[in-house]
């Protein structure tokens, strides 16, 4: 556990020793307000609520998170740290934790920096406060299960660029997942319950019900498995990319 | 062990691990075990049971059996329904928990060419074609009980989400409860159709039952009660339209109607168009001059109800437009039509309705506690003598009196609270019931919405009677009536959910500057109609002294007017230009708060942080 916290502290510092954490945050704020309020017409509907602000939240994390996930580990493994890192009496699953639970804090830090939206909203009419906070845990999580995807892909390639297309796209797959494009694309040669099982693997379909209101088991479980998962997937890849 | 064995280890490993995430993704989706276990974070507790729902499903005496129809392959590509009907099947489970075993719930996929597809339609539930094929969509509830009687939900439309519990209620209510519910409409007003013609000296033919009524009687058993009734012993729901002197003997029976647990449905108003007065050939005056105006004061005020049968209100918001004398088009302000903007979104009786009309309504008041709105004027409105309404030939002059006084009046509302009984002595040797904790009463201050003429106009369509609303008063009826024909546990279930949630602050800033705007309007409007006033008045001279040359002094009078004429015109469309100005200020600095702000500062921290680091380093640099 201190492992754990030594690690995440080192990480989050060097967040924030280069400005890049800041051009992410501010790009995070300004593209979130932009959608929200000229995509979303946030204001112009007149409602109480903030629904299109957080129903641009998983095209946004489509590209930012990947981009904050690339460095975690292409670029130990470009500038040899690894194995350094391996080689210090620390776990290996510490370190995937450790990395891991740091960039979701930073994207978090992001996240809690919208906060003067929801002074607006209360300060135009009485939205649903316990809705808002719900949809917030539900991006926090979604953020979560897009940043272990993109720390697993990270360990498998040193090229922080691939890494940032590779997780693009499996992002994007596990995005469109229920959608009916990609499950008219398996229809076609695989029978209904693989479909089915595409199907239930889909971000959206977790992250609408959350913002709905309800902190459901099955899609609070949902984004626990695929965040632990994806890491320990993540240390499998260290593995098995050690000897390379 | 040879690093080759350990990689391919750890491939398996990771195949291993991919197909845990997809069965546990499988198995949390489609088991619904997991969806069991939640935290309603929303204000209104959105996802859990109404009492009055486990109520309702506490008290089924024989089985009732709910049939889900969904058709599971046709939908594959619709998300939308898709998860509207997990939520709908998770929703039937939470009920067949707290059914105590009474109610079944199975879940039926209509396939097409099927026997289930057959026994959808043969229920009457609605198929919607999508998809390339055309594919027939289920989605639809049928329920029967134990007597075989069927009660459908022909299409769960996910925008109706917010009323789900309500539907699914009454549905069982229903179910449980069979048997056809009575409704006595008392009143002297020929509506039911039945009533003899109004003035027997003028032989007309028998008149025609209001559609209302019609409608209900599909539902309904409605029975016409004598205006002197003195018992209402089988009726389920007394409907009081348009009283007047009611004798003491039939307001103590009505009070102890209410007092009973019987329901009521009042209807009042300053100025009824639809009542019927005989001309009397000695006083033709006298038509116009009769009261058209009824009340209930008796009861109504002493459930906290007041009515003033002398007012009616106007609004200039909700008004309808109609033909002048002169033929142009006017807004009268005493013709009303409701939009959603007018309704209690909370109350199940106003889902649905887009429009309501109604024609010369009076207002109610009462506390907060007493009286729950239903349907409010908007705060562009007041309250104006009903009197001289009969001889008003030109609305306009109600656009010219008016003033708004920046309140909402009560239109229509529900009584709520323990009440007392008005003959707390009883009556005439009879003891009364003294209190009555839940009062099912719901007074409307208008009559004519009764009528067809305000809402529904019937047309021969080959032979055949065809109708056609352009209001949905008598949605509103059918709502209120089936509301409260239910149980108690039904009323209390109310919408949920979707009632919208406005900017009240963007609101408010619309009002001011409409009130603002209409106060510059008039004066401006007042200064251009005195200069025009003056300016004719100058031109007459000119002619009455018949000079054909103007003096110098008076021409530059003219040009004088002419120019002020001009300005006020331009000061008015300047403020009619304005009139959204402060909102859309609003707005921007609200976007720029929550678009750039937080970026500014940021990077001004981190501006000044680098400064700081690199003086830090100059200073150790000098060291």
């Amino acid at each position: 556990m201190n492992h754990i916290n030594a690690i995440v502290k080192r990480e989050l510092s060097s967040y924030f020793a280069t400005p890049i954490a800041y051009v992410f945050i501010v790009i995070f704020l300004i593209m979130s307000g932009v959608f929200a309020f000229y995509l979303g017409n946030l204001y112009e509907r007149g409602q109480a609520d903030l629904m299109p602000f957080f129903n641009f939240h998983p095209w946004l994390y489509l590209f930012l998170v990947p981009a904050v996930a690339m460095r975690l580990w292409s670029e130990e493994r470009n500038s040899g740290n690894i194995e350094l890192l391996m080689t210090l009496p620390v776990k290996k699953m510490d370190w995937v934790l450790g990395k891991f639970l740091a960039a979701w804090l930073f994207v978090a830090v992001a996240l809690v920096l919208t906060f003067p939206l929801v002074i607006s909203v209360n300060y135009l009419g009485d939205p649903d406060n316990g809705l808002i906070v719900a949809s917030y845990l539900g991006s926090l999580l979604l953020a979560g299960g897009f940043l272990a995807i993109g720390s697993c892909i990270s360990a498998a390639t040193k090229n922080q660029v691939i890494a940032f297309i590779l997780t693009v796209v499996i992002c994007f797959l596990f995005l469109l997942a229920g959608f009916p494009m990609v499950l008219n694309f398996f229809k076609a040669f695989a029978p209904q319950f693989i479909v089915d099982a595409i199907a239930s693997t889909s971000f959206l379909t977790h992250f609408d019900s959350i913002t709905k209101g309800v902190l459901d088991l099955g899609d609070v479980c949902y984004f626990g498995i695929m965040i632990a998962v994806w890491l320990y997937a993540t240390s499998i890849v260290i593995d098995i990319k050690k000897g390379n | 062990m040879s690093l080759q064995n350990h990689k391919s280890k750890n491939k398996t490993k990771l195949l291993i691990l991919a197909v845990i995430f997809i069965l546990s993704s499988v198995i949390i989706n489609q088991s619904g075990l997991f969806s069991r276990l939640r935290v309603d974070l929303t204000e209104n507790d959105l996802f859990t049971l109404n009492q009055g729902t486990k109520n309702i499903l506490k008290t089924i005496d024989e089985q009732v059996h709910l049939r889900l129809f969904f058709s599971d392959q046709a939908t594959e590509n619709i998300p939308m329904i898709r998860t509207y009907y997990q939520r709908v099947a998770d929703f039937l489970e939470e009920l067949e928990r707290y059914g105590n075993g009474k109610l079944k719930v199975s879940i039926i996929d209509p396939v097409s060419f099927s026997e289930e597809e057959d026994q959808a339609s043969q229920y009457g539930l609605q198929a919607l074609p999508v998809g390339e094929g055309g594919e027939n969509v289920f989605f639809g509830i049928a329920a029967t009980n134990a007597l075989d009687q069927v009660e459908v939900l022909p299409f769960l439309q996910p925008s109706r989400e917010a009323f789900l519990e309500y539907d699914l209620a009454q549905l069982i209510h229903n179910l449980n409860h069979a048997e056809k519910k009575r409704i006595g409409v008392m009143s002297d007003l020929p509506m039911l159709g039945d009533g003899a013609p109004v003035n027997p000296m003028q032989q007309q033919a028998p008149a025609q039952g209001q559609i209302v009524f019609e409608q209900l009687k599909e539902t309904y058993d409605v029975q016409k009660v004598a205006t002197d009734a003195t018992r209402f012993d089988d009726i389920d729901l007394l409907m009081v339209v348009h009283p007047k002197n009611l004798s003491d003997a039939t307001l103590f029976a009505i009070d102890q109607f209410v007092m009973n647990g019987g329901r009521l449905m009042v209807f009042v108003d300053p100025m009824a168009q639809s009542e019927n007065v005989p001309a009397d050939p000695q006083n033709p005056l006298a038509q116009l001059q009769a009261d058209r105006s009824s009340n209930l004061a008796k009861l109504l005020s002493q459930w906290g109800i007041g009515f003033d049968p002398t007012k009616i209100v106007v609004d200039a918001k909700q008004s309808v437009q109609i033909q002048s004398p002169q033929g142009q088009p006017i807004r009268h302000l005493a013709i009303n039509s409701w939009d959603k903007e007018s309704y209690n979104h909370e109350d199940i009786v106003m889902s649905e309705l887009s429009v309501l009309n109604t024609a010369l309504a009076g207002s109610l008041t009462g506390d907060e506690e007493r009286l729950l709105p239903l349907l409010s004027s908007s705060k562009e409105s007041m309250l104006t003598d009903a009197q001289p309404m009969v001889m008003l030939y030109n609305p306009t002059s109600l656009l010219n009196d008016f003033e708004a006084d920046e309140s909402t009046h009560i239109i229509a509302g529900r009584l709520q609270g323990e009440i007392e009984t008005a003959f707390p002595e009883g009556f005439d040797g009879q003891t009364a019931v003294l209190t009555q904790a839940q009062p099912q009463v719901v007074v409307v201050a208008d009559v004519d919405l009764l009528f067809d003429r305000l809402w529904v106009r019937a047309q021969n369509f080959f032979g055949r009677q065809v109708f056609s609303n352009f209001a949905d008063n008598g949605a509103f009826i059918t709502n209120v009536m089936d509301n409260m024909t239910g149980s108690v546990d039904l009323i209390q279930i109310r919408a949920r959910g979707t009632s919208t949630r406005p900017f009240d602050k963007v609101q408010t800033i619309q009002r001011e500057s409409e009130q603002q705007y209409r106060e510059t309007e008039n004066q401006l409007l007042q200064r251009l109609r005195e200069t025009e006033q003056k300016l004719n008045e100058l031109q007459r001279s000119k002619g009455q002294e018949n000079q054909l040359i103007l003096s110098a002094e008076q021409q530059k009078e003219i040009k004088r007017f002419k120019q002020e004429k001009l300005t006020v015109r331009k000061n008015l469309r300047e403020v009619k230009r304005n009139l959204n100005k402060d909102i859309e200020a609003l707005g921007s600095r609200l976007k720029f708060v929550n678009i750039a702000l937080i970026p500014i500062l940021l990077t001004v921290v981190v501006v000044f942080m680098g400064w700081r680091r690199s003086k830090r380093k100059e200073r150790r640099y000098v060291k």
